[in-house]
């Protein structure tokens, strides 16, 4: 036998690893793509939560600004909480969207770019629900509890007042405004601290972890996965 | 002058580019690496080195040429730094030539005894006897070893009797590696 009868047989054996590689990358991606859709399922679940209490307590707000739209305190105060509930729910709502949009077939490179968008997203999301709820946490309490509330009465300090279904006026304005004022400072503070040291940063080991964190167990289960299918794509040669 | 011509690949191409061209590095590091993290490790350090030379390729030849220039490249680096840690080697074990990941690749007895054979060779000679079983010719595994041509031919034919010895049964003798064989 001679290296020129082995031609044939070496190419028999190149088109056998094709194959084999084929095989193997084809089921590790059916078996991702189930790990992803199943991991993506709570995920999913407690983002439509999160919606439909961002619709509750945009009703709830609008009711209140509604029924007072001749007052300035109660159109800028529950005005606010309505714009901010509406503005989180949005934004709820289409993290939702992108996370469905996922393309478990696509690319690899590409499902992993979507993820990694997905969690940017969520990290955004994530930010302006802390920093807009530093500003309108108060407001936002005292619109919920005079939606909620109505004229019950409420325990404070050991005395029983009577709480019309005005809450919001009876709160004195000064305290309300330095609330807010402090809330604002804030926002202006963690916007400037977050777009000097984390936008620029999350590309980074250290901004991936961040992301990892905010964007919840789910998303960094389907990430893990992708990376795993991806890594065997990649190496797949060598196996 | 040799004037290049850039590929300008972008990532998802050239990832697609590896994965149509998986076969030919699996290929490469079975020969070269006995162990299946070594083969990992020689295929990741083989992309990484096709990404950073993507630039660099010459449409005039086919791009297994310069896929298997650079992959080359890369398992003999590994094979001499291998050797040079591990001198008393042993020759691979005929099972581990023909894993591949969790899936045993059925491999014919005759590639096995080729692989087995191939084994026996120096680093030079194995990239040659790759080259030329894929179907290279003289001039292209020239290019990709930086020989001439004529070169190619005798070691081939030198190459080609002891695996004729080796495959028609005759005990295969380890060839000491020659560095400077072809450059």
């Amino acid at each position: 036998m001679q290296l020129d009868d082995m031609l044939t047989a070496w190419a028999t054996h190149g088109e056998k690893i094709d194959r084999l590689l084929d095989v193997n990358e084809h089921l590790l991606r059916d078996v991702t793509t189930r790990k992803v859709r199943s991991a993506l399922l709570p995920h999913l679940a407690w983002r439509t939560f999160e919606v439909a209490v961002g619709i509750a307590v945009s009703i709830l707000s609008g009711t209140v600004l509604s029924q007072h739209l001749d007052n300035v305190l109660y159109v800028t105060v529950a005005g606010s909480v309505f714009l901010f509930a509406v503005f989180l729910t949005i934004t709820t709502a289409m993290l939702i969207v992108r996370a469905l949009q996922l393309d478990h077939g696509g690319r690899v490179a590409d499902v992993q770019h979507q993820v990694a968008k997905l969690k940017r997203a969520e990290f955004h999301a994530f930010k302006w629900a802390l920093l807009g709820g530093v500003v309108l946490w108060l407001p936002a309490l005292l619109v919920l509890a005079e939606a909620l509330l109505g004229s019950e009465s409420t325990t404070h300090r050991g005395h029983t007042h009577a709480i019309d279904s005005q809450l919001l006026a009876h709160v004195p304005l000064p305290w309300l405004l330095a609330n807010i004022a402090f809330g604002l400072v804030a926002l202006a503070i963690g916007q400037f601290w977050a777009k000097k040291h984390v936008d620029t940063k999350l590309r980074s080991p250290w901004g991936q972890r961040l992301l990892d964190h905010v964007s919840g167990r789910q998303l960094r289960a389907i990430s893990r996965h992708i990376d795993e299918l991806s890594a065997f794509s990649n190496e797949a040669s060598a196996r | 002058m040799r004037i290049m011509h850039s590929m300008a690949l972008d990532a998802n191409q050239f990832t697609e580019l590896i994965r149509q061209h998986r076969g030919l590095i699996h290929k490469v590091t079975l020969a070269y690496c006995a162990d299946p993290t070594d083969r990992e490790d020689v295929a990741q350090e083989i992309a990484a080195q096709l990404w950073r030379a993507r630039d660099k390729y010459d449409e005039r030849f086919r791009i297994t040429t310069w896929i298997y220039r650079i992959a080359l490249n890369v398992a003999i680096s590994f094979y001499r730094r291998e050797r040079r840690h591990h001198t008393g080697r042993q020759p691979l074990d005929e099972q581990l030539l023909v894993q591949t990941g969790d899936e045993q690749l059925e491999v014919s007895e005759d590639v096995q005894r080729l692989l087995v054979c191939i084994n026996t060779l120096g680093a030079i000679e194995k990239a040659l006897v790759l080259l030329y079983l894929d179907g290279h010719d003289h001039a292209a595994i020239a290019d990709v070893l930086g020989t001439s041509n004529s070169n190619v031919g005798t070691k081939l034919n030198r190459i080609k009797a002891k695996l004729r010895t080796c495959l028609t049964g005759g005990a295969p003798t380890t060839t000491p590696e020659n560095s400077n064989a072809t450059r």
